[in-house]
C-alpha cells in the first residue's frame, strides 16, 4: 500500500464529522478503548481534528474560566429582610 | 410554581456518545471522587439543619441561605443573564425551602433540590422573558463536507491567539454574551458543569433530561461557545 493509499483508508476509518462527535466523550475520558485509539489514530494525520481539538478545549476552557457572580451585600441583606418579614408573617398566621 | 420539568427533546443522541461507563480519569473536568466527597460532607452537615429548618426553626434557614445562597445566586444569576436580577429568584427559593421543608424525605437530595427550585426558577424567568437572546446554532457550529472533511480548510487553531488578542475582562464577557445566546436549558447545563462541577448524571436529575441528552446538549452549547470565539478572531465557525 503507498503511503497516500495508507492516509486514506486511516480517514476513511472515522471520517473528521465522526471525530467532532467523539470530543466530548474523548475529554471526558469515556471512549472505549478501540473508539479512543480510531480517534487518536485519526488525529496523527488531520491536522484539521486536531486545531478543531484545541480550539474546543480552549472554548472549554475560557467557560470554565468565567468568575462566579458575586451576590450584592445589599441584595442579601434585602433577602434575608424578605425571608425574616415572612416568617414572622407565617408566624402570626399560624 | 417551581414544577420540576421535563423536556421534550431528552431522547436525542450523538453517535459515540452513549452507554459510557463513568470515571473520567484524565478528563479535564473535575474529578468525581473529589466531587462527590465534597457533596456528602455538605449533606453530613445539612442533617441537623433540616430537621431544624422542619421544626420551623427560622435560624436554621438563615444558616442554610449562608451556606448556599452564594453558590445558588451565582447559577441562577448565570442562566438568568441580562434577563433579570437573581434577588427574586433566590429569595422565592428559600421562602419555598421553608414552607415545603417538611416535604424532604432524608438529607440525601437537599442540595440538589435548592439547585433544582433555583434552576428551575430561573429557567422560567428566563423563558417568559422578552429579553432571552437565545439564536440559532446552525452559523456556528462546524460543516463537513459530504465525504465528513471539514468543510472549510484548513481548520485554523486560533487557541493561542485568544489571550494574546483579548484581555482577561473582554474575554470573559465575550463568553458571557454568548452564553447568554444559549437555548436555556443548554446554558444551564453549561453553568451547572463547566460553573458548578456537577456530573452529567446530577445535571440529568436537575434539568430533567437523559444522562445521553445532557451529554449531547453540553457538546453542542460547547461547539456553538467556540464557533463564537472562531468567529469572532474573524475565522469561520466551520
Ligand atoms: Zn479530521
Amino acid at each position: 500500500m503507498t503511503p497516500r493509499n495508507a492516509v486514506t483508508k486511516a480517514l476513511t476509518d472515522k471520517t473528521c464529522k465522526e471525530i467532532t462527535d467523539l470530543i466530548f466523550g474523548y475529554l471526558n475520558d469515556t471512549l472505549s478503548p478501540s473508539v479512543r485509539r480510531d480517534f487518536k489514530r485519526h488525529l496523527r494525520i488531520c491536522s484539521d481534528c486536531v486545531n478543531f481539538l484545541h480550539t474546543y478545549k480552549k472554548a472549554a476552557s475560557v467557560t470554565r474560566s468565567i468568575r462566579p457572580e458575586e451576590i450584592p451585600l445589599k441584595v442579601r441583606h434585602n433577602i434575608l429582610d424578605f425571608l425574616r418579614g415572612q416568617m414572622r408573617k407565617s408566624g402570626t398566621d399560624s | 410554581m417551581l414544577a420540576y420539568r421535563s423536556m421534550t427533546d431528552q431522547n436525542c443522541s450523538v453517535e459515540g456518545l452513549s452507554a459510557m461507563p463513568q470515571m473520567p480519569a484524565v478528563s479535564i473536568f473535575p474529578s468525581a471522587t473529589a466531587r462527590l466527597n465534597r457533596k456528602r460532607k455538605a449533606e453530613f452537615d445539612d442533617t441537623d439543619l433540616i430537621e431544624r429548618l422542619k421544626a420551623g426553626d427560622e435560624q436554621a434557614l438563615e444558616a442554610i441561605f449562608n451556606r448556599y445562597s452564594a453558590k445558588l445566586y451565582n447559577v441562577a444569576q448565570r442562566i438568568l443573564g441580562e434577563v433579570a436580577d437573581a434577588e427574586e429568584v433566590i429569595q422565592d427559593v428559600f421562602w419555598t425551602a421553608f414552607r415545603k421543608a417538611k416535604s424532604f424525605r432524608g438529607t440525601a437530595q437537599f442540595s440538589t433540590w435548592l439547585y433544582r427550585l433555583t434552576v428551575n426558577a430561573a429557567l422560567g424567568k428566563v423563558r417568559r422573558s422578552k429579553k432571552n437572546k437565545e439564536v440559532e446554532y446552525e452559523d456556528y457550529l462546524p460543516k463537513f463536507q459530504q465525504d465528513g472533511h471539514h468543510s472549510v480548510r484548513p481548520v485554523v487553531d486560533w487557541s493561542d491567539t485568544l489571550d494574546e488578542k483579548y484581555a482577561e475582562r473582554e474575554l470573559q464577557q465575550l463568553l458571557k454574551d454568548a452564553l447568554d445566546q444559549l437555548k436555556p436549558v443548554d446554558k444551564s447545563a453549561i453553568v451547572l458543569s463547566d460553573m458548578e462541577g456537577m456530573s452529567d448524571k446530577e445535571i440529568a436529575v436537575m434539568l430533567g433530561l437523559t444522562v445521553s441528552a445532557v451529554k449531547t446538549r453540553l457538546h453542542r452549547a460547547r461547539l456553538f461557545l467556540r464557533g463564537k470565539l472562531a468567529v469572532h478572531l474573524g475565522h469561520s465557525a466551520a
